[in-house]
């Protein structure tokens, strides 16, 4: 009897799909990469609205409430409103420090650690720039760290998680090479940004920014400050305005209309864009627009 | 011009709670709300007035030592509350909030929250905002109105149910949000629930015929609740049933209520996401209170009893649109829609269509500041049996500094 409630015990573990929840779409997609079948994921914010402001949704909750495994990034992009979904989802595996709870912030090497820490500069985070979904060089680590996760809550698929990662880890870095490549010829390029999403991908591209639409982070653009940066713009002929789907359009279009700049809409996450339903795809696009 | 940059990057939606702290040290955070009022009525009128069947003038309770102090005309410092909580270990959260005034320093909230207990279960002990209703489980800051709903202010009083005691609540296993909440509470609350003993005692202070309320042992006020949610598109939509119960002990020296009371609340709330910043969100919620029991009154030598009895029921109904990320509008209006109060069955006529509507307009520079002016008509108070409508005018700055974690949906 004992042995057949063990032997049934084991069948329903194989063939339960692993639950796994992620904050982000990009984080989604790691996770399918790595977990393929065994794995069934969800991710909370939609990627077409900005990555801080996610409404703590009651469904949210219970979604949580179902997870084995819960993928954030971390470094405090989503701690306006996880927090709040964790606390409440009565799930302990998931709570930061649980068997289910993996925070890609821990195994990357972050950027812009702020020196001085005061609100009187913006929204600006201790941790540091927390947009690294776009950092090409850093996404194997992040695999990684997913696979971790996956091996703690489900150690019967670990070798199979491991061999997915391996493969995805190898692919990436073959069209990690061909992409940086291909957007060599931007080094040296001034870029204006409409808030810091994209620094990770100028740090490797070799771009810096000169200006913001933001007078600070998360601070919505004033008159002039945009006049300030039409002159930044003008006076160093930068060429190129960078601005995500969910950045408002009043903003943008005043500073292309006083300059000619070239704006570019850049994906800042998985799905935000057309064309760039899964990591590799969204790299591909980057480079495309950047690069046409 | 490239300096002023280097630094701003991108960073956090809400009062942020850094998780792993330095050193161990909790998060803290001082949120503070300055004020100007203005009423249409003089600052003695207003302490006249009252809620007939609900509330007594402030000049009354002042009598009695109930002075609830609240806002004047002319500059306020409405609030300072002072929030600390962090993990306790890995099972345990402490959150402990000090609610400051001017000459006062009170333990609102201090409670231990276990960090999920497995199968959808969490426990909450300690001193806290019960889980009922829409808005009681949320600080005032948190609030799109300054001021209570009426409703809260009548059946629960300035503070809402804030209790000492122990809540369990279970998160079901379904894709649909679906919560269960049972809280056992000591039963401390200024206007539907008390378990302290006390004595009326006549104007002359003979002892020998005061009279005793029943005795009853604490805790002695039992709530419960559930709460769904459903997202379609867009569309938020969470619903609430709360039901409180519990020994109504009610000392107002000159007079009290010995008995009990029965609370039914349903709370409905529609958020319609326009986009990242902007919101339309449509909330109401309903309240329906019983009280039964005896009514002693303090006479020149002798204390009377008389059987009472109230069944009254009232609700707000607001709607806040968020336009982006810096400004709000919202009006709400509120209503008391039953007033039923009958002595030994003789019905007392208390007025019944007790109305009150607020409009507000916010501004907030960034998440942690905020501007809001508010106007109110208020058709709800009474002075004697007179209704005495009038109006006003807030201009409030509610500030944070600090880290405070993120506030639920």
């Amino acid at each position: 009897m004992r042995a057949l409630l063990t032997l049934l015990a084991l069948g329903l573990s194989l063939s339960a799909k692993v639950e796994v929840v992620t904050s982000y779409a990009y984080i989604a997609d790691l996770v399918r990469q790595v977990g393929g079948e065994q794995v069934g994921v969800t991710y909370l914010a939609k990627p077409t609205q900005d990555p801080h402001y996610v409404v703590p949704k009651p469904s949210y909750v219970a979604k949580l409430r179902r997870a084995d495994l819960l993928v954030v990034n971390g470094g405090g992009l989503e701690v306006g409103w996880m927090p709040p979904l964790i606390r409440q989802s009565g799930n302990p595996e998931v709570h930061p420090g649980g068997r289910g709870y993996v925070d890609l912030s821990a195994s990357v090497t972050m950027i812009e650690k702020p020196e001085v820490l005061s609100r009187a500069e913006g929204d600006v985070h201790p941790e540091g720039n927390p947009h690294f979904a776009l950092d090409m060089a850093q996404v194997p680590r992040m695999a990684a760290a997913v696979t971790e996760g996956l091996c703690r809550v489900d150690t019967i698929h670990c070798d199979t998680y491991r061999r997915n990662e391996a493969a995805f880890t190898q692919k990436w870095k073959d069209n990690l090479a061909r992409w940086q490549a291909r957007l060599a010829p931007l080094k040296g390029t001034e870029v204006v940004q409409a808030h810091r999403l994209f620094d990770y991908l100028l740090l490797q591209t070799g771009m810096t920014t000169v200006a913001e639409l933001e007078p600070l982070p998360g601070v919505p653009p004033t008159a002039s400050h945009l006049e300030a940066v039409i002159r930044i713009i003008q006076d160093r002929h930068v060429p190129l305005l960078l601005t995500s789907v969910y950045f408002p359009e009043g903003a943008v279009r005043l500073v292309k209309e006083k300059t000619d700049i070239r704006v570019v809409q850049l994906p800042h996450d998985v799905a935000s864009l057309e064309g760039c339903d899964t990591l590799d795809a969204m790299m591909e696009t980057i480079t495309k627009v950047l690069v046409p | 011009m490239r300096t002023h940059v280097l630094f701003s990057f991108a960073a956090a939606a809400s009062l942020m709670a850094a998780e792993p702290t330095e050193k161990f040290i909790p998060d803290i955070s001082l949120i503070t709300d300055f004020g100007y009022l203005h009423n249409s009525l003089d600052a003695h009128q207003m302490e006249l007035l009252e809620m007939p069947g609900f509330t007594h003038a402030a000049a009354e309770e002042a009598e009695h030592g109930h002075d609830h102090g609240g806002a004047a005309e002319g500059f306020n410092l409405n609030y300072a509350e002072l929030v600390m909580a962090a993990a306790v270990d890995h099972r345990f959260d402490l959150l402990t909030a000090f609610h400051l005034s001017e000459d006062s320093f009170e333990v609102e909230e201090a409670y231990i929250r276990t960090r999920g207990l497995g199968g959808g279960l969490d426990m909450k002990a300690g001193k806290f905002l019960s889980g009922i209703g829409r808005i009681n489980p949320h600080h005032p800051h948190a609030w799109s109105f300054d001021a209570q709903p009426l409703i809260y202010n009548a059946f629960l009083g300035e503070h809402g149910l804030l209790e000492k005691g122990v809540q369990m609540t279970w998160l079901a296993p379904s894709e649909t949000y679906l919560l269960l909440g049972v809280e056992v509470l000591q039963g401390e609350n200024e206007m539907s629930f008390g378990s302290e003993t006390f004595t009326i005692l006549p104007e002359d202070g003979n002892t020998s015929v005061g009279v005793e309320s029943g005795e009853v042992t604490a805790p002695a006020l039992a709530t419960a609740f559930i709460k769904t949610s459903v997202d379609t598109g867009d569309l938020t939509t969470l619903v609430g049933l709360s039901y409180l119960s519990g020994a109504s002990r009610i000392n107002h020296e000159d007079h009290g209520f010995d008995g009990t009371a029965t609370i039914i609340a349903a709370d409905l709330t529609l958020k319609y996401f326009l986009n990242s910043y902007s919101q339309l969100t449509w909330q109401s919620e309903y309240m329906q209170r019983r009280m039964e029991g005896t009514q002693l009154v303090q006479g020149a030598s002798s204390v009377t009893q008389a059987n009472l009895e109230k069944e009254q029921a009232g609700y707000y109904t607001q709607l806040v649109y968020r336009m982006d990320k810096s400004w709000q509008a919202g009006v709400r209006y509120d209503a008391i829609t039953q007033n039923s109060v009958t002595v030994n069955g003789a019905d007392q006529n208390k007025p019944e269509a007790l109305t009150r509507t607020t409009l507000n307009l916010d501004y907030n520079p960034s998440h942690f500041s905020r501007l809001r002016i508010s106007y109110t008509q208020d058709d709800s108070q009474y002075e004697e049996d007179e209704k005495r409508s009038f109006q006003s005018l807030s201009v409030s700055f509610n500030m944070a500094i600090g880290t405070h974690g993120a506030h639920s949906f």
